[in-house]
This record gives C-alpha cells, sequence and structure tokens, in this order.
C-alpha cells in the first residue's frame, strides 16, 4: 500500500463535506415524517373491514417493497416528467422516493405491532360505543405505537441511510460532496471516511433521540 | 309482534328492558345457543350460571352485538340488537355497560383518563365535566386515591372496580358482568362483588351478571337461571333457585360449584 494519508484536506474541506449534513436532514427529516404517517395510514387500512383499503395497502407495500429505492427514484426524477411534463427539485423528487418505500416498510412494522394488541381491548372500547375508527384511533394505536418504536427506529435508520443514493440525482449532501471533493483533489479516504462518520455521526445522534422517546411511555402493557 | 308496531314513545312504559327470543348461535359446526328466550324487567338483576362453554358469556356478548346471532332476536329497550346499523348499535351500546372477566382496562391510560376517554370522545362531555364525573364514580367504588395511577399499577380488584366506574361512566340504563370476580383472589372478590351491591341499590340498575358468587347473587338477584349446552334448564327467583332447585342438573351443578 503506497497511498500517503493526508487527512489535513479534511481540516480545509471538512466543513464543506460536513455541510452536506444539511441537505442528507433536509431530505430525510420530511421523508421520516412522511414515512410515519403513510405507514400508519397503510397498516390502518390493511386492517379495514373494506376490501378496497386493504387493497390499496397490499398493493402499495408490495410495489414499493419490492422496488429498489435507486429505480424508484431515477424513475421519479427522470421519467415522469417525460409522462407528465411536470418535473421536482432533487430533493423533492427524493423526499417522495424515500417516503414511498420507507412507508412500505413502517408498515409492515405498525402493523405486527397493532396485531399485538390483544382484540379484548377493541371489544371493551366497542362495548363503551367506540367506532371502529375511534377504536384505531384512541385505543389500539396509541398502545401499538410504543410497541412498534423499536423497529420503527430501524426504518427511520433506513430511510436516512437511503439519502445517499440521492447522489445519482445531485441532492448536494454528504456523499455528493465527497465525490466532488475526491475528483478534485484525488483523495478517495480521506473524504470518504470523513462521509462515512458523518453519517454514523448522524444516525447515532437519531438512535439516541428515539430512544429517549421510548423512555416516554409511562405505562407498561398488563 | 306487537310491541315492535308501537310507536318509540311508548317504549317507556314497556316493563321489559331486553326480550330475548328463541336466539340461536353457534361457532362454525358447535351450537353455543339453542333457542334462548329470556324476559328481564326493568331493575330486575339476573344471575346466570352454568358450567364453562354452555353459551352464558356468549349470551352477554349478542346482547351487546360484540357476536352475530344466527337466529331469533333480542331487543335492548325497543331497539333490535341483530342486523342494526352501527349508529343504532352504537346507541345500544350506548345504554349498555360490559364489565369483562379480564377487566379489559386500557393500559395506557390512567385510571381517570379510562374512565373519561368515552364520556369525551363520545359524548362530547367536557373534560372538566368528565373529570368531575369520573372523580363523584372512583370515590363511589373507593378507587378515588388512584386516580392518576396505570392499570398495572393496580390490583386486579382495583382494576376491575376501575372497570365498573367506566361502564358506569356512560350512564348506561343496563349492565352486563360477564364473570366479574373469577379472574380474581378470594379476599379481592368481595370488594367488588360489594361495588356491584352498590351500583345496582343506588341506581335501581338493570343487570345480567354471569357468576358463581352464590351468596351475592342469592342477596342482590330477583331471579336466576342455569344454562347448559346453550339451553336454559332451570329458572327461578335466585332464592329458590339456589335453595330448593328442581332439576337435578342444577342440583349436581350447584353441588360442584360449592365443593369449589
Amino acid at each position: 500500500m503506497n497511498y500517503t494519508f493526508q487527512f489535513g484536506v479534511l481540516a480545509d474541506y471538512g466543513p464543506y463535506l460536513a455541510g452536506g449534513l444539511w441537505y442528507a436532514w433536509w431530505t430525510s427529516f420530511p421523508s421520516i415524517i412522511f414515512t410515519t404517517i403513510l405507514g400508519v395510514l397503510l397498516a390502518a387500512m390493511s386492517m379495514s373491514q373494506r376490501w378496497l383499503l386493504r387493497g390499496v395497502s397490499v398493493v402499495f407495500v408490495d410495489l414499493f417493497r419490492t422496488l429498489p429505492v435507486v429505480v424508484l427514484l431515477i424513475w421519479i426524477h427522470y421519467v415522469m416528467p417525460i409522462l407528465t411534463g411536470f418535473s421536482f427539485s432533487p430533493t423533492v423528487s427524493s423526499v417522495i422516493a424515500l417516503s414511498l418505500n420507507g412507508a412500505a416498510l413502517a408498515c409492515e412494522a405498525f402493523r405486527g405491532g397493532l396485531e399485538a394488541i390483544p382484540s379484548t381491548q377493541a371489544q371493551a372500547a366497542q362495548s363503551l360505543g367506540f367506532s371502529r375508527w375511534q377504536v384505531m384511533r384512541y385505543i389500539t394505536l396509541p398502545q401499538a405505537f410504543f410497541a412498534t418504536l423499536p423497529s420503527l427506529t430501524n426504518v427511520h435508520i433506513t430511510v436516512i441511510k437511503n439519502v445517499t443514493v440521492t447522489v445519482l440525482i445531485a441532492v448536494p449532501e454528504v456523499m455528493f460532496r465527497a465525490q466532488e471533493l475526491t475528483v478534485q483533489f484525488f483523495r478517495p479516504l480521506e473524504f470518504y471516511t470523513g462521509a462515512a462518520f458523518l453519517y454514523v455521526g448522524l444516525i447515532w445522534g437519531y438512535a439516541l433521540i428515539m430512544r429517549t422517546l421510548e423512555r416516554l411511555q409511562k405505562w407498561q402493557p398488563i | 309482534m306487537a310491541t315492535n308496531l308501537m310507536p318509540v314513545a311508548k317504549a317507556d312504559a314497556d316493563p321489559v328492558l331486553i326480550r330475548i327470543r328463541d336466539v340461536h348461535k353457534s361457532y362454525g359446526a358447535v351450537n353455543v345457543l339453542n333457542g334462548i328466550s329470556i324476559d328481564v324487567a326493568k331493575g330486575e338483576v339476573l344471575v346466570l350460571c352454568g358450567p364453562s362453554g354452555c353459551g352464558k358469556s356468549t349470551l352477554l356478548r349478542c346482547i351487546n352485538g360484540l357476536e352475530t346471532i344466527r337466529s331469533g332476536s333480542i331487543a335492548v329497550d325497543g331497539r333490535q340488537v341483530e342486523g342494526a346499523t352501527p349508529d343504532l348499535l352504537q346507541q345500544i351500546r350506548l345504554s349498555t355497560g360490559f364489565v369483562f372477566q379480564n377487566f379489559n382496562l386500557f393500559p395506557h391510560m390512567t385510571t381517570i383518563e379510562n374512565i373519561t376517554i368515552a364520556p369525551t370522545k363520545i359524548k362530547g362531555l367536557s373534560k372538566r365535566e368528565a373529570n368531575e364525573e369520573a372523580r363523584r364514580l372512583l370515590e363511589q367504588v373507593g378507587m378515588a386515591d388512584k386516580a392518576q395511577s396505570y392499570p398495572f399499577e393496580l390490583s386486579g380488584g382495583q382494576r376491575q372496580r376501575v372497570a365498573i366506574a367506566r361502564a358506569l361512566a356512560m350512564k348506561p340504563s343496563l349492565m352486563l358482568f360477564d364473570e366479574p370476580t373469577s379472574a380474581l383472589d378470594p379476599e379481592m372478590r368481595e370488594e367488588v362483588l360489594h361495588v356491584i351491591r352498590r351500583v345496582h341499590q343506588e341506581h335501581n340498575m338493570t343487570m345480567i351478571v354471569v357468576t358463581h358468587e352464590i351468596g351475592f347473587a342469592k342477596s342482590v338477584a330477583s331471579r336466576a337461571m342455569l344454562l347448559d349446552k346453550g339451553q336454559i334448564v332451570e329458572e327461578a327467583p335466585a332464592r329458590e333457585f339456589f335453595e330448593h332447585p328442581v332439576e337435578e342438573r342444577t342440583r349436581k351443578f350447584l353441588r360442584a360449584i360449592m365443593n369449589d
């Protein structure tokens, strides 16, 4: 190995590289929010009595769980405009692709959590006069939420990791900048290692926040 | 049949609150209810007993529309349960309190939230009104000091008393108790039975109680009934039923539960 380490370049260009985190966060954060909201809706739909709602949920999950994120992203950003004449900025395309993919994963996580709630809970609520929707809203979902948090964190982490594929449509996040700097200075090891640390830091910090959220649960299942 | 044609306003004059006619219910090939007919008058306390699997719990669940019957008819306060629209079913459930064997409190809510959730979300009571009413009910069931506790912090007897308060908060005209004490230790049973007794006395509440607590049944119930294999074996005023049962099947059953 005759590569001379020059981590000094990070002193000069590290801040620029780290600036990519801003874009990584503003791509992943909205995606996480949409992922969660859509995931809850899809999970609720999958347990509906109406076959149409169940069907939509199943088709959605099977489609977006199987579509590779790269294919989905390229399709939304480059193919959809051809069909519709309507195009999005790279960040918006990325948020859409990551949300659709994440929602399919989150739906499965929530469904697992919902199915773990004993049916007697719904019966007790129904006997008090709750409609099926109210049972979901006030009784099953809030209980399933905490049961789902650990696997939901995993889904969110996957979403954040998927931000790196947005390099393909030039969202100026960390990977894009690492590539840019490498081409300019021929220092792949330094810049990509820097990128690795930045992503690990971002995700680790996020996981920490989610773990704090888990501790907010004051009740225990009985 | 004439009752169905009567105008709604006159339904108040009908002394019968629950009218069950020739109800059949099966799970797959298993017949759980085989032609049950019962009238329960307003203010009456009916005790149902019978061996496990005799259909007593299923009957309660059918009255509340938690199960659908195969044939026959069930009317609560003049409203038909079978074939009811979701709105009508909700009205029936609003006038019926259900207390479960395993309490089924909502574990993610405190005691007081368990009691106020239905009045606020369904009846649209303000939080303040609902809380006041809940505190009064908690006082009544002797749980005032546990208003802010979560169900996991309560004993079985305490959970059941909260569950009773939760049902009462909807001001039902009828209470259905499905083996309210059989998941409890003997010393906790009495505290729950005491509460049920008080509910009956203070509200003159119509009740159907599935229980094997003979002492309780004799002191509170107006009528008792033995169900076996989905049919009514014997029906009599409570004291007579427990002290001088006519049917051999009833005698055998009572001997069995007394040796329990």
